[in-house]
């Protein structure tokens, strides 16, 4: 199991962390989520063999969100 | 009475600036996030007041019915203030639904009372992400009857917390804050 972090830009909405959390948890692979609305951050742990942190940045930037840095744990 | 066309064109014209202002969010937007969680809360606090067990349910119905009244009054002061400032306001459950955060379930009237209190903290957590970037909104727009009735209701849901938390044996804000350790 890997864990992911990904720094956005600042979320305008605490709604946006809905919309997040539900698009990245429904991704194979994906154990658990959780998005820091006030550091604009979503962490999650993920299994290296089904999905990987470009599927996972991917995800988020599809729902109109920018990802701008990621760090693996 | 306006004509049907009127009426819809007007409600066009809402839907268009709703999907504008949920992408650059303005204070009325995120009022009307508010709007919708006081009416889930007010649901779920119904819920907990007609459901509630347990040795001291009694003080606790009392404590729930005294926020319900509350939660009525903030709601209608919320929207009589977004009228005043020219703004659209969700009126309907669709509306409620899909602009609400708070959660809800059927199983909460099985919970014992300190879950229930627990979930409240929680609720009025959630609404005060809300109202704090609804007070930044409402500065920034320079709308300060809007900014002081959001202040307001952040100091409100801020002392509900502490009371309640405070019945569960904890500090204010012991187990809300985020945990940012990267």
């Amino acid at each position: 199991m890997a864990k992911l972090v990904m720094q956005l830009d600042e979320l305008s909405c605490p709604s946006c962390m809905q919309k997040i959390q539900a698009g990245v948890s429904q991704q194979a692979g994906v154990e658990s989520v959780k998005v820091l609305f006030n550091a604009s951050k979503v962490k999650t742990e993920y299994d290296e063999t089904t999905t990987n942190p470009e599927q996972l940045t991917q995800v988020v930037t599809d729902l109109g969100y920018n990802v701008k840095s990621v760090k693996v744990k | 009475m306006l004509t049907t066309a009127a009426i819809e064109e007007r409600y066009q014209a809402e839907l268009k600036q709703a999907d504008v202002d949920h992408h650059t969010p303005t204070a009325g937007a995120m009022i009307g996030h508010i709007m919708a969680n006081l009416t889930i809360q007010r649901r779920k606090l119904r819920q907990m007041k007609w459901s509630a067990k347990g040795i001291d349910n009694g003080t606790f119905k009392a404590q729930v019915a005294t926020l319900l009244t509350e939660n009525d009054m903030l709601l209608d002061k919320t929207a009589e203030r977004l009228l005043d400032e020219g703004e659209v306001i969700p009126t309907t459950q669709a509306e409620y639904t899909e602009y609400g955060m708070l959660t809800e379930n059927a199983r909460i009237k099985y919970w014992d009372v300190p879950a229930m209190m627990a979930e409240l903290v929680n609720d009025f957590n959630t609404a005060n992400l809300f109202v704090s970037r609804a007070i930044k909104l409402a500065q920034k727009e320079e709308r300060f009857a809007l900014a002081a009735d959001m202040v307001d209701m952040l100091g409100y849901n801020q002392h509900q917390i502490r009371v309640l938390q405070s019945q569960l044996g904890k500090d204010a804000r012991e187990g809300l804050d985020e945990e940012d350790d990267d």
